[in-house]
This record gives structure tokens, sequence and C-alpha cells, in this order.
């Protein structure tokens, strides 16, 4: 243990915090060191002085004007927190109804903007969803699953097409 | 109809229920009482008469909002001083984050810079009446580092243990010891150079 270490122990010892074995240990060593015991000493005057020593002192505003601004500042907490909880039950409306719907109008905005308007590849559905296919330079794979009614079709077209369809959408 | 409560004659666990069933009145009674104990406790830590204003009406302002919190553990201003002390230490922790840490903390880090406490016998402090000590104390006070200042303050005024001290403080319990020890030896010094310059001792 070195000098700084037995120090703070001797201050533990007079502070109470120091207990039980290791106390009776420190005290003992006290006893038998000078030094020690005149820290010991010094720690406990310290202490006696500074204990109880808090000053009393007086606001330096009137008792009025401080309790003026405590309870406007209760007013002002408490119409705050009535503000607050009178919107809960809009705010967890809103999160449940409003916010969905919001989402959704967000994607299909997004998608909308983002899609540019198909290019005319001359194929017409018909009422019962057939194809129908009136150019030669596109390809067409459907795959239909009654299980999942469900239709996938593929559609595979020419270059010259891909580039219209590219300056359709720079546009 | 029931009769207006006499606040000023009520007793303090009165008051206090009456605070908790909603009574501003009540409560402005309790804060007549302790309102000087509540500010110089926060004038104690921070050494600034505006700041320790603004942070003990803060602190009544928490007071009734906590007020359901208050089971009577401690008296109502001990409960009240506990708020008023943990305002000004965040108080304090928002103004370390914006400077540099103290001269004293770099001190601490770089060993004693008093080897020996240079406190003077007692009888020398005998001279002095209690009131002229506490002022000498409080003077001295005012010239310790934040840190140093506000551990003493916990310790001494607040009577927490050091585990309590660290907890609050946000540091480890060797760290408080560490700043006691120094606070007090710098206290010592401080009530030395007073005694001195007052020719109380040689």
């Amino acid at each position: 243990m070195n000098e700084n270490e037995i120090q703070l122990k001797v201050q533990a010892l007079v502070d109470g915090e120091l207990t039980g074995r290791e106390a009776e240990e420190l005290r003992q060593r006290i006893d038998n060191d000078a030094e020690l015991q005149q820290l010991h000493a010094e720690l406990t005057q310290m202490r006696g002085f500074i204990a109880d020593s808090e000053l009393p002192r007086p606001l330096p505003e009137s008792s009025d004007f401080y309790w003026s601004k405590i309870s406007q500042a209760i007013e002002r907490e408490e119409s705050a927190g009535e503000r607050t909880s009178r919107s809960i039950p809009v705010s967890r409306w809103l999160l449940r109804w409003l916010a969905p719907l919001v989402g959704v109008s967000a994607v299909v905005l997004l998608l909308t903007l983002r899609q540019p308007t198909a290019p005319d590849l001359g194929i017409m559905l018909s009422g019962d969803h057939e194809l129908e296919l009136s150019s030669d330079e596109i390809d067409v794979m459907t795959y239909n699953t009654d299980d999942d009614s469900m239709s996938i079709v593929w559609l595979d077209y020419s270059m010259d097409i891909q580039r219209d369809y590219m300056e359709l959408w720079l546009d | 109809m029931p009769a207006k409560p006499d606040y000023p004659t009520a007793e303090e666990p009165q008051l206090v229920d009456w605070a908790k069933g909603g009574d501003l009145q009540a409560f402005e009674e309790l804060v007549a009482r302790y309102r000087d104990r509540a500010y110089a406790r926060a004038y104690s830590i921070m050494r600034n008469e505006d700041l320790a204003v603004d942070l003990s009406q803060n602190a009544w302002v928490k007071a009734w909002q906590r007020l359901a919190q208050f089971h009577g553990e401690a008296s109502f201003p001990t409960w009240l001083n506990r708020i008023v002390t943990n305002l000004c230490l965040d108080e304090l922790r928002r103004r370390k984050r914006a400077r540099m840490d103290s001269i004293e903390e770099i001190e601490e880090a770089t060993g004693p810079v008093e080897n020996r406490m240079e406190l003077q016998e007692v009888d020398p402090m005998e001279r002095l009446n209690r009131e002229e000590l506490r002022e000498r104390i409080d003077a001295a006070m005012a010239k310790l580092s934040d840190n140093h200042r506000t551990v003493l303050v916990l310790y001494e005024y607040e009577q927490l243990e050091y585990k309590l001290i660290a907890e609050k403080m946000g540091t480890s319990i060797g760290t408080v010891m560490s700043r006691l020890f120094y606070a007090r030896k710098k206290m010592a010094a401080l009530l030395g150079e007073t005694l001195k310059r007052d020719g109380l001792i040689e």
C-alpha cells in the first residue's frame, strides 16, 4: 500500500466507511505511526469544521417574485401536460389509420413517378385477359396457375424497342 | 362548506398531504418554509446567485410534479434538497462538457500538490466564534473547484456515503475518496491562510 492509498484509508476510517477487520488493522497501524496519528487527527478536525457549516442564505429576491415564477412554471408544465395527454388519442388514431394509408399512398406515388408510361408495344389485353400480339418483334411467354389465381407474362422485345422505351423514359 | 385550511400553522406532513392532493396553496406554504434552505444548498454548490435561484426554483417545480413519490422516508426539506443537489449536478455536468477539466483534476492525476495538510492547531480556530468560522469555511469552499466543492457538499451537508456520491457524480468510489481528500487538504490550506492573514496564527 503506497502513501496515497494509506491516506485515503485513514480518511475512510474517519468517515466511518471502513469497518470490521480492515478498520481494526488500520487502527493498530495508526497507533504505531506518529504521522498517521497526525493525519487522523487533522482529518477528524477538518470533518468537524466543515460538517454543519453550511451558511443559511436568504433569497436574493422577494419571496413573492420567487413564488410567482414557480407557480407560473407549474401552470405552464401542467397545461403542456394536458395538451400532450389530449393529443395522445389523436396521435394514436393517426398512427393506426392514417400512417398505413400514407405509406401505401407514398409507395403508389413513388411507383407512378418512377415508372414512365409504358411504350405502346402493340399488346392488347382483352376482357378475358388473353394476350393479343400485334408485333413480330416481341416474343411473349405466359404462365398461368389456377391454384394461385395468377398469370405471369414475359415480354421479350428487340433492342430498338428498348431504346425507344429508354428515350421515352428520359423525355 | 369546510373551513379553509390554516396553512401557516399546519404541520409539514399535513401540508405535504394537501399538496399531494393538488392544493397549490399548501405547496406555497412549503415553499415559504424551505425556500431559503433550497436556495442555500444550490448556492453552496454553484456559487452563483442567479443560477442558485433558477435551480432552486426548478427543484420546486420538480418537487410539485413528483410529490406522489415522496413517502416521508426523509423529511420534506431533505427530500427537496436532494432534488436541488441533483439539478445542480446536472448543471455542473452540462457545463463540464463545455470546458476543459479544472487544474485541480490535473493535479489529482499527476500527484499530490501538498504532502501534508497544513491545518493549524484547534486553539486558534476556537478563538473564532462558530459563526465566524462558518463564514471562513464558506469563503474557502467558494475557492474550491466544482468537483471538490461538490464532493464536500454531498458528503458533509447531504451526508451521503461514498458509494452514493460516486453514483451521483458518475464516477468511481476511488475518485470520490481522492477528491474528498484533496478537497479537505485544500480547505485546510485555505483556512490556514485566512487565519495567518488575520493574525490569528503565526
